[in-house]
Formats: structure tokens, C-alpha cells, sequence
């Protein structure tokens, strides 16, 4: 069970990892009984990221997105599985070989604006990497050269984090992670909280620097639009599992999975009667007490008997496109083809 | 320590703006002239009293306020006005060091304390909370009677029963920040435990811990004063205020002067400190100046 | 549907104070929202679209003030109405909904407990018919199991869960108007059609009237009948929702659609809007978007353009003038930015 683009291009490749959290403790009955619980936040995921690859990772909050992306970037202990970077294991590796591999694996923080340190001045933040790595004052790149990168002026290099507009916070956690010449960077909800405007302006940005700088990206995102732009593959991810994965316009054309087609619909204005029978009912389960079987049954409108008791493996639904349903193939013949073609040509101008 | 070379601490604190909204603010205009009043008073008190501190004047003793002494004089004839502003210098001497170290002290147990929690924290909260059950004075009267009466070991004891304050306070700012998504930022970026701390939470801490300096300065003069009152701190004839305390008290019946203006003076420091603290912790935090405008 | 308007908001134009100079807020708004309909405000920040919501409820913070303008709601005019009318119409005839339900339910007191207090507060009736009427309002905004949620704390509830809440309350009191400010931005996407369903349902059942504030065109075109653009404190568009989706008029409309990421521009940059919101330090003079307009001309920037009527739309652009607009100008004059 590997990701469908494995090939002697690949960048980055992630097997069957897994990262438990083993700290959450609940109360049951009384507070002085409780009992520990393992959150498999992250649970048997496979994918890779080609070099010059955008990979996007989307899914609702508690799907382990987030965790996914931190365990690649070794900020998390993994519990299983493998994550190798330019063909070295990542989970196996020295203190000081993870800390060398840090310049070429970076990350864009979640919280833009939260993630800049408030009594750094933006030149501050930018040389940081420089100090604590001990790179060479020859090595370095100016901050007014960083600064452009990201096409910011060099009078930006004075302000505060709290005077930067929240488009502006994110050019600057960019240029931070750009420092250090990278190769793969984890952006974790690049855009989220933005303006329209600004959106697509960072959108740019990245696509920008992919093609300048050679970078590949692994986009962690609930923005549907943002990804089906961006990503040349796109793996949904659901409590802790990939339950599509495939090119891009593949998902975004024809998906397989019920969960896929329903996230993909929420984000087109469909035909009510057609929107009901994909709409997501009710919220992500608990991921302390997932579902049994497949973890989406409990909110998929085709779910058999079967989905309660069994778990479904990835198997390959298409070129380079796999997903883990035991009925894809059914759900798709039961729909027309035409009608059951999710895409949102029909609803923007 | 060649990790934390940069410049880091650097602030919006010392430019003119603060000094700006310090004043535009009614209670740290108030407090910000006591602090100058006492800064002035400890740098010139002995030229700017009236008469010596030690310049008796049996003839005159124990006078209610006049054009010649304005406070009145004590049981010797010495004028107290001259006193008390002799004695600014000797509080300042005993408080400000005090309070710096317990700031120090209080750093140095709450810092670690809320970084790393667990089995750290377990074994300095016990530390901390075994402190703080002993009433300062008593603490303060023991560590005494152990190590003998000098200025040096009074500064010492006041340093260490006030402590804990500092400690719990940093601990809690500690524990608010440490999981904040740019302290995240820095451990991503390969920052050490130590860089972190000095650069990038102790900084963003500092406004709580400005106020509880400010506040502990009158709360030091207070325990001094105490301290020198039971006859454990300044001996007399240093015109301390505990000292002069301690002499007005004997005559509180028949002149209340002496009491009065040094419980007024103690509560006018109280006062005008609290207050430049609580304005400053206000203008110093970041979040805060956008608020302001 | 009657056709006399719930809520009248007429050349309303507020201002605040700071650094000791009198700024900018929202200016000249102006609207009707009829009983049942649903009415999108969408905006970037800093469009004034939350001061609208605030001044319309007359939460306005301290340091800013209405400065001109109506707001007629049920025939009183909110400009005028003294804080205690104020008090008593907020949560009885008008409610509101706010981003983070978290931070406005009171996290000590049970589900329960605050909407009893809150139906309290505007009635008289008996604890155990609150609980009914509670317990009913939660069922209608899709929460199961309502006897066990009413005992919860806001903290044992999750996200969609709590907004939900959020709704069952200000809906209680069966309000005329609706004002929920950004309802679905801390939500999920498979949440935020949820919601925004639950909104459109309630007109439908209640003949409540809604104000929705987002900054998501997507968001608001899905569940609005209309759509107020606004953009520097000002009015640009108003028009029917899908409409305004198809047929955008204002070149700012124009814009914001499409620099929204669309697959089908793979590989290309995304169209962007140059330059930025101008700031309430500066003094606008003609059109506020006259910067940034990729049709900008002289007019522009040197006269305000009036919010006209266009077919049902109503915009505030000199193309569209009846007198000086140039919509059906021969190809001679090109506009000044293709010169």
C-alpha cells in the first residue's frame, strides 16, 4: 500500500505512518477514575511528494491533516511506518542529521501572525534561522533579498509582527521558511483567514517560487478551491486515513469516495435534490472512539452492512488514482456518469 | 553563550511613545512624579533636607508642624521632615536590591518551572509553596536570628520571602505562552530550550512581572520598615523609616507626628508605584498599543 | 411576504474618533429588507461591514458614533432609541450571531440554563415550559439527545455543535431580525452548508428576516436572496444573489469573483487586485475603488459616483450613470488604464 506516484523522482515518501497520542485521558463515571486513551491521530497513511510536486491534503478538522504534515517534519514521534526524505529515513535519524535535514524540509505555520515571535522585528525573525543554525555571515541571504522573494519592500524589515496585515504576516512566515533554501515545504492553511484578494495573491506567491526555486509542497488545506488550483495530487484524508488519492483532476472530476464527492459538492452549488443525497450529515466522530469498519459509514448515505465490520483497503480505482470504499465501482454505476460528475465548471461565472 | 548574541530583547518600550502614554494616562502621570519625588530624594536627600538628620534639638523637642521644622521633630528635637528624606535613600538601598533579587530568584525557579512542567515544575512548586506558607515576617525574623543582623543579609531574607510571587507569576506566564504557535515556530526552527526562554518567552512575559517589581517596591519598604520597628533591620540612629516609626511610637499619645507622616509617606510609595506599574504593564504590551489609538 | 420592509437603513454614515481626529467608518448605506428575506453583506476587511452590523444594533464600540442616516426597524427609528430600548429590543425582536460561539456563551452555565435566562428575560412563564421551549428550539436546529445537551457546558459541545447553540438562543425569542457576522468562518466546509441551510430553514419556518456579514462571496451567494458589496465603508453593489454571481456590474465585484482560485486557470497566475483598501486616514474623493479599477477614468477619481439603479441591481460606478456613464459608449473612448 504505497502512493500512487512512487516513482525514482520522489521527494519525499511516507509509508504506512502512523503517530498515536497516548496523553489524552477522560473522565468516565467520576473524576477520580479516568482512563487513558490512544488518539491514532494519524493511522497507516501512505503517500509521496515528487520533486517540483504540489501535494494537497485536505479534510475537516480532527481529520489528522495537520499531525500528518508535523510527523513528516519530525516534530512529532511516529508510532509506525517510515518517512523518507530524498531516500534517508527521517524517523531513524540522529539528532544532528535531522537538524542538517531541517534546511531542506520547512514549514509554513498554521497561524500566520501567531507564529512570528511579538518583540521580533521582522529583520529579527528573518536572520533567526541563520543564528541558531550558525550559518556563515556569506551564506546568508539579506533580508532585503528574502523580502523580495516574497515580494514585500524592504521597508517591511522594521515593523513589528502586530503591524502587519494578515497577508503580510504570511509573506514573512514564507520568507522565514524560504532562509534556510529548502527543498520541500509543509504549508499548513496557507490562506486561510485571508481576504479573497490576498488568497490569491499568496496562491501566486507559491506557485511563483515552486517554479523559480524548484520547491515541492505538501498543502495542508480545507479549502476545496484553493486545492483543486494549486495541487497536482490530492489525497482526502477522513479520522486519521487517506480515503482518495489521485492526480488532481482526477478527484476533482470524478471522484470516487462518498466523502470526496461530498466535500467537493459542498463547495458547488448544486441542484438541491442532488445536494441532499451527498450532503455530510452531522460531525467528524470522535477520533478517541472511531467508527468501526469504515470510519465514514456512520455519515455516508450508501453504507452497507459490510462498511460497519470491515475496513476498506486502498485499491486502485484508476490511472494513478486509488480509494479505500468496498463500493466505489457500485456508487459510480448506480449514478449516471453525467450526473454523477462532481465539478464546479456549471457554477462559477 | 555565543547562541544568543543577537539582539534580541529590543522593544517599542524605549522610544518617547511610552513616556507620551505614560502621561496621557491620569494615574501614571500621579505615579510616575512619586517615583521621580523618590529618585530625587535618594539621589540629593542629604542636600535637600531642611537640617541634618542627626541635628538635635532638645530645646524643640517633639513639635506638632511649623514654619521651622514643617513635620514637626521627635523626642531628640530632630527634624522629621529631614528624616524621612534621609531616610528615602536608606529604604531605596534595602528595596530596590531586595526586589531585584527576588525578581532573579523568582526567574530563575518560575522560568524552568513552566517550560517544562512535569517532574520540574512538581519539585519547585513544592519548593515555592513551602516558602510561601511561612508568613514573611516570621521568615524574615528567623533567617535573621540565623545569619545575623546586617544590610546585606536584611536584602538577602526580604529577597527570599518575596520570591515566590515572582516565581509563581513567571510560571503562570510561562505556561501561557510556551505552547503559542510562534514559541512552536522557534522549536521547529531548531531553537534551544535556553533561546527560547531568554528571547523569546521571557520578553513577552516582562509586563506582569514589571507590575509585581512596582508593587513589590512598596511592599519591601513596608517589611524593612517592619523589620527595622521590631529592631531587626536599620539600626538607629540611621533615619530609616522603621526607625523613625519605631520612636514616634513610643510617643504615639502625646505626638502622633512622627507615625502619621511616615504611615502617609509609606502610603503614598504604595500608591504612586502601583499605579506606574499598572500603566506601564498596559503600555508595554504589544497587543495593547493598537488598542490605544 | 408583505411588502413593507422590516428594517430601513437610509444614508447611514458613522465616524470614529482616534489619535484625536475625527475617521472614516461606514458611509451613505443604504438598504430595505423585507420580512422572510435574506440579505449577504460581503466585504474584505476593513469594508465596514461589521460596523454596519454594530451600528444597526446600536453595539457600536464607545469611541465611534452614528453620524447621519436611519435606521428604521418595525417603524422605530434605531438612531434615536434610547439604550433601554435598545436593551429591549436586542434578544427580543432582534438577535444576533457571532463567529466564535465559544466566546459568547457563558462557559459556567449549562445549555440549559442560558437559554431558560434568556427566554427569562423577555417573558413570564413557568421554568418547565422554558425547558420545553428550549428543548424544542435545540430539536429545530438538528441537535439529538436535547435533555442530556441542555445539562452541558458550552465546553462539552463541539464547534458546529456550539454554533448550532448559538442559533437555537438568538432564535428563541422568535426575532424579527437575524444579524449573524461571519456564522460559518470558524466552521468546517461541510459544516458552514449545514448552518447556512439551518438560516435559510428558519426563514422559511418563522418568517425570520436575516442579515448575514461574511467575507465569502461563495458563503453568502449560497444562502442570500440579495447581496450588498461593500467596500472602504461604502455601498458598491447591491444586487440579487445569483445574479451577482453571473452578471457582476461593479468592476470591484468583477474582481473579487475572479480572483477567486478557479481550476480551470491551472498553471496561470490568478488574476489580483493592484494595490490596496485605502486607509480611514485618507480622504476619499471620488470613486473609493477609482485605484484600483482596472476601468478607472478621470471622473473617478474627481467625483463620487451615485448608487444608481441598474435593471434591479442598484451600483455605485460612472459606467453606469445615467447621465456620464460610458456603458454603451462606442469602442472610440477605451478607459484610461488601456491607454
Amino acid at each position: 500500500m504505497s502512493g500512487p506516484k512512487e516513482s525514482a523522482a520522489s521527494l519525499l515518501e511516507v509509508h504506512d505512518l502512523s503517530v498515536h497520542f497516548g496523553e489524552a485521558q477522560r473522565a468516565r463515571w467520576s473524576w477520580w477514575h479516568t482512563e487513558r486513551s490512544l488518539l491514532r491521530a494519524v493511522d497507516g497513511v501512505s503517500l509521496s511528494v515528487g520533486k517540483g510536486e504540489i501535494v494537497g491534503l485536505v479534510g475537516e478538522s480532527g481529520s489528522g491533516k495537520t499531525t500528518l504534515g508535523r510527523a513528516i517534519l519530525g516534530m512529532y514521534p511516529i508510532a509506525g511506518g517510515e518517512v523518507l526524505f530524498a531516500g534517508s529515513d527521517v524517523s531513524r535519524m540522529s539528532r544532528n542529521d535531522r537538524r542538517l535535514l531541517r534546511r531542506r524540509m520547512q514549514m509554513i505555520p498554521q497561524d500566520a501572525a501567531a507564529s512570528l515571535s511579538p518583540r521580533f522585528s521582522v529583520s529579527q525573525l528573518l536572520t533567526e534561522a541563520y543564528d541558531i543554525s550558525g550559518t556563515a555571515p556569506a551564506a546568508r541571504k539579506p533580508t532585503s533579498e528574502l523580502l523580495s522573494m516574497v515580494e514585500l519592500g524592504h521597508e517591511h524589515a522594521n515593523k513589528y509582527p502586530h503591524e502587519l496585515s494578515g497577508g503580510q504576516a504570511r509573506r514573512v512566515s514564507i520568507a522565514r521558511a524560504l532562509a534556510m533554501g529548502p527543498d520541500f515545504i509543509v504549508a499548513d492553511e496557507p490562506t486561510a483567514g485571508l481576504d479573497v484578494s490576498a488568497v490569491a495573491t499568496i496562491v501566486n506567491l507559491l506557485m511563483r517560487l515552486r517554479t523559480d526555486l524548484g520547491l515541492s509542497y505538501l498543502v495542508i488545506t480545507h479549502d476545496l478551491q484553493v486545492v483543486a488550483y494549486l495541487a497536482d495530487v490530492i489525497a482526502v484524508m477522513y479520522l486519521g486515513k487517506i480515503v482518495e488519492i489521485g492526480r488532481a483532476e482526477d478527484i476533482i472530476d470524478s471522484p470516487k469516495h462518498p466523502y470526496t464527492r461530498s466535500l467537493l459538492h459542498s463547495i458547488s452549488g448544486r441542484a438541491a435534490a442532488e445536494r441532499a443525497m451527498f450532503e455530510l450529515k452531522g460531525e467528524v466522530p470522535n477520533p478517541l472512539t472511531p467508527p468501526s469498519g469504515c470510519r465514514f459509514h456512520p455519515r455516508c448515505s450508501f453504507a452497507r452492512p459490510l462498511c460497519r465490520t470491515q475496513e476498506p483497503l486502498r485499491t486502485e480505482c484508476g490511472k494513478n488514482h486509488e480509494t479505500a470504499c468496498h463500493f466505489w465501482n457500485k456508487i459510480e454505476a448506480t449514478l449516471d456518469p453525467a450526473n454523477g460528475r462532481i465539478n464546479s465548471k456549471e457554477n462559477t461565472p | 553563550m555565543s547562541v544568543f548574541t543577537i539582539t534580541g530583547g529590543k522593544t517599542r518600550s524605549a522610544n518617547a511613545g511610552t513616556v507620551r502614554r505614560l502621561l496621557r494616562n491620569s494615574g501614571g502621570k500621579f505615579g510616575l512624579l512619586v517615583v521621580l519625588v523618590l529618585v530625587v530624594l535618594f539621589v540629593f536627600g542629604p542636600q535637600l533636607a531642611p537640617f541634618g538628620s542627626a541635628q538635635q534639638d532638645i530645646a524643640s523637642r517633639l513639635q506638632g508642624p511649623s514654619f521651622k521644622h514643617l513635620l514637626g521633630t521627635d523626642h531628640l528635637g530632630r527634624d522629621l521632615l529631614s528624616r524621612l528624606i534621609v531616610g528615602v535613600r536608606i529604604e531605596l538601598l534595602v528595596a530596590i536590591p531586595s526586589v531585584l533579587g527576588a525578581l532573579v530568584l523568582g526567574l530563575l525557579l518560575g522560568l524552568p518551572a513552566g517550560y517544562f512542567g512535569g517532574a520540574v515544575d512538581a519539585a519547585i512548586v513544592v519548593i515555592l509553596d513551602a516558602l510561601h506558607a511561612l508568613p514573611t515576617v516570621v521568615l524574615a525574623l528567623t533567617l535573621l536570628a540565623l545569619l545575623g543582623n546586617s544590610l546585606g543579609n536584611v536584602i538577602f531574607v526580604m529577597a527570599i520571602s518575596l520570591a515566590p510571587s515572582f516565581a509563581r507569576v513567571a510560571r503562570a506566564s510561562v505556561f501561557s505562552v510556551r505552547h503559542s504557535a510562534y514559541v512552536e515556530a522557534e522549536r521547529f526552527l531548531g531553537a534551544s530550550n535556553g533561546r527560547i526562554l531568554l528571547l523569546h518567552i521571557l520578553p513577552n512575559i516582562i509586563p506582569p512581572l514589571l507590575l509585581l517589581v512596582a508593587m513589590s517596591l512598596p511592599t519591601a519598604i513596608a517589611v524593612e520598615t517592619g523589620l527595622s520597628f521590631l529592631g531587626l533591620g536599620v539600626r538607629p540612629p540611621t533615619p530609616s523609616w522603621g526607625v523613625i516609626l519605631a520612636d514616634g511610637f513610643a510617643r504615639v499619645r502625646t505626638a502622633p507626628w512622627a507615625v502619621l507622616w511616615t504611615c502617609l509617606a509609606l502610603a503614598i510609595t504604595t500608591l504612586g508605584c502601583t499605579l506606574l506599574g499598572e500603566t506601564l504593564r498596559d503600555i508595554l504590551d504589544p497587543k495593547r498599543i493598537g488598542d490605544q489609538q | 411576504m408583505t411588502t413593507q420592509p422590516i428594517l430601513s437603513v437610509e444614508a447611514l454614515t458613522t465616524n470614529y474618533r482616534a489619535d484625536g481626529m475625527s475617521l472614516r467608518g461606514i458611509k451613505d448605506i443604504s438598504f430595505d429588507l423585507k420580512r422572510g428575506e435574506i440579505l449577504g453583506i460581503v466585504g474584505e476587511s476593513g469594508s465596514g461591514k461589521s460596523t454596519l452590523s454594530f451600528a444597526i444594533s446600536r453595539l457600536l464600540p464607545e469611541n465611534a458614533q452614528i453620524e447621519s442616516g436611519q435606521i428604521e426597524f418595525s417603524g422605530l427609528d434605531l438612531t434615536i432609541a434610547s439604550p433601554k430600548e435598545m436593551r429591549r429590543l436586542r434578544g427580543d425582536k432582534i438577535a444576533m450571531v457571532f463567529q466564535d460561539p465559544l466566546s459568547s456563551l457563558h462557559p459556567c452555565l449549562t445549555i440549559g440554563r442560558q437559554m431558560v435566562d434568556a427566554l427569562r428575560a423577555h417573558n413570564s412563564g413557568s421554568r418547565k415550559e422554558y425547558q420545553n421551549l428550549a428543548a424544542d428550539m435545540l430539536a429545530r436546529v438538528g441537535i439529538g439527545n436535547t435533555g442530556q445537551r441542555l445539562r452541558q457546558y458550552p465546553h462539552e459541545l463541539s464547534g458546529g455543535m456550539r454554533q448550532r447553540v448559538m442559533i437555537a438562543i438568538a432564535l428563541l425569542l422568535r426575532p424579527d431580525l437575524l444579524i449573524a457576522d461571519e456564522p460559518t468562518s470558524a466552521l468546517d466546509v461541510s459544516l458552514q452548508g449545514q448552518i447556512i441551510g439551518l438560516l435559510a430553514g428558519f426563514r422559511e419556518k418563522l418568517g425570520t428576516s436575516v442579515l448575514i456579514i461574511s467575507h465569502d462571496l461563495t458563503v453568502i451567494s449560497s444562502a442570500a436572496d440579495f447581496v450588498l458589496v461593500m467596500y472602504a465603508g461604502e455601498s458598491m453593489e447591491l444586487a440579487n444573489a445569483e445574479e451577482i454571481f453571473r452578471h457582476p456590474l461593479h468592476p470591484y465585484t468583477q474582481s473579487l469573483i475572479s480572483v477567486m482560485p478557479d481550476r480551470r486557470l491551472r498553471g496561470k497566475p490568478l488574476p489580483t487586485i493592484p494595490g490596496r483598501v485605502p486607509s480611514a486616514h485618507e480622504t476619499i474623493v471620488g470613486c473609493a475603488f477609482a485605484g484600483r479599477c482596472p476601468q478607472t477614468r478621470h471622473v473617478c477619481s474627481a467625483e463620487r459616483p451615485q448608487f444608481s439603479a441598474v435593471g434591479l441591481s442598484r451600483v455605485r460606478c460612472h459606467i453606469y450613470d445615467p447621465q456620464s456613464g460610458w456603458l454603451f459608449d462606442t469602442e472610440a473612448e477605451k478607459p484610461a488604464a488601456a491607454r
